[in-house]
């Protein structure tokens, strides 16, 4: 079957049919209806997908979109891509910005921009530069954020957990409304080693608790370790 | 209707286990996503278990995990039904049913040569209630046919399967999860078999006497 597979090229507009393609390329304008798996696809250009796609490679400049999950192998995004279901491929690489609806879950994601999710991200290894809006969870066994705009997430959990700020950033909007400045905000963090800074949350639970400068927390439950900034402000500490 | 729960951090202190541990098999699909059970606390939200299920999955996470990799231990835990086909003779062989109750499957469904895990699964479940004595012989037929007739609504969910009396009459009842089910009183309850759970201890039987 793999043999079989052709592969398409479009340039300039394009509309195709899905199907099972070998190499997929597009320069310009394209339009896929339908169900795609594919060796890979490059699009250069707008690339609008109506259906879900599996690709062992997809790799977009310029922007597009999906109306349903998309996943396969290594993702890469620079530029801006809007997926309406989830994304399951096992890499992912954005420069840019990626918005799903749904999860983002694989192995490595890394991200200089922006990731926007309605559910969850769930990865082995999560590096964010920039920022990171999640409606769910983020669980990930290895996290290292380094933000420059507003974050948040319900809940966080994972193996190591690090977030930073990136010096100087957004220090004007953040005058002109706190939901603008370099923060993170999330319900609960929980983790084996944690390490945060500019961070509101009303939990952290975890074995070794770093609390940087300009964290807000309400509670910190840890086990061994425990050390908070002298412009941190920490609710209770407790050794549990 | 309320289930014993146990909290996260009870878990974590009881098994010794850590949180990167415990997320980690959650994202490797080893704890489902239900069991988490978030409540808001004085001391702001915790996560509870209910504890009869998490507490034996814990212990076979442990046990397990030096044998097999996490993603074949998540193959384990995951109700759907994997892609095996066994013929009737491996099936005695590796001594995963009675031939009497595979005589019987036979008899009832005409079907002998290559099982399915889904009919594979369906002759465990006679397999187990035969040998429970919880059912004779010809209650066994009744329970293949049922099988046989609802199992592919049933695949991949982790439904149960109740057999009631009711003045020693038998009945089979397929339920799907999260559904509740009365009975008036003259109904006994013989025996409850969850599926996702059998279909784990199956393929424990079938993995472990492979290797």
């Amino acid at each position: 079957m793999e043999q079989a597979a052709k592969d398409l090229k479009i340039n300039g507009i394009g509309k195709v049919s899905g199907g099972t393609y070998g190499k997929i390329t597009t320069d310009g304008i394209a339009t896929v209806n339908g169900e795609v798996l594919c060796s890979s696809l490059t699009a250069n250009g707008t690339l609008k997908l109506k259906d879900s796609i599996q690709a062992g490679q997809f790799r977009l400049n310029g922007n597009g979109s999906t109306a349903a999950t998309i996943g396969g192998g290594k993702f890469r995004v620079d530029g801006m891509f809007k997926v309406d279901g989830n994304v399951q491929f096992e890499e992912i690489n954005i420069n840019g910005m990626l918005k799903a609806e749904g999860s983002a879950v694989g192995e490595r994601a890394d991200i200089d921009g922006g990731l926007n999710l309605g559910g969850s991200a769930e990865y082995e290894y999560l590096k964010v530069h920039g920022q990171i809006q999640v409606d769910g969870m983020i669980n990930a066994g290895e996290m290292e954020i380094l933000m420059a705009g507003p974050c948040r997430a319900k809940e966080i959990g994972g193996g190591r957990i690090q977030v930073r700020k990136k010096t100087g950033s957004r220090f004007f909007l953040a005058l002109l409304s706190p939901s603008l400045a370099t923060r993170l905000t999330a319900e609960v963090i929980e983790g084996d080693e944690i390490v945060l800074e500019d961070t509101t949350a009303k939990v952290v639970r975890g074995n070794s608790v770093r609390i940087g400068s300009g964290c807000e927390i309400g509670r910190v439950e840890y086990k061994h370790h425990y050390e908070a900034d002298s412009k941190a402000s920490v609710g209770i500490a407790e050794q549990v | 209707m309320s289930e014993d729960l146990i909290s996260k951090k009870e878990l974590l202190d009881m098994t010794g286990i850590s949180y990167g541990q415990l997320y980690r098999w959650k994202r490797k699909n080893l704890i489902p996503e239900d069991w988490f059970i978030r409540k808001s606390s004085y001391t702001g939200q915790e996560t509870f278990f209910p504890r009869h299920k998490i507490m034996p999955r814990i212990d076979k996470i442990l046990n397990m995990k030096d044998g097999l990799s996490l993603d074949e231990l998540a193959d384990v835990f995951s109700p759907s039904l994997g892609e095996i086909y066994l013929s009737a003779g491996e099936i005695l062989d590796r001594n995963i049913v009675s031939s009497s109750a595979l005589n019987l499957y036979i008899q009832v469904t005409g079907h002998s040569e290559h099982f399915a895990f889904d009919k594979v699964l369906t002759l465990y479940m006679l397999d187990k209630l035969l040998q429970s004595g919880d059912i004779s012989l010809d209650e066994g037929q009744l329970l293949v046919g049922t099988l046989e007739e609802h199992f592919p609504s049933f695949a991949g969910k982790d439904g149960q399967l109740m057999l009631i009396r009711k003045m020693g009459v038998a009945a089979f009842i397929l339920l799907t999860p999260g559904s509740t089910i009365c009975f008036d009183q003259g109904v006994k309850l013989v025996t409850t078999l969850f599926m996702a759970q059998c279909t784990e201890e199956l393929k424990l039987k079938i993995g472990g006497s492979e290797g």
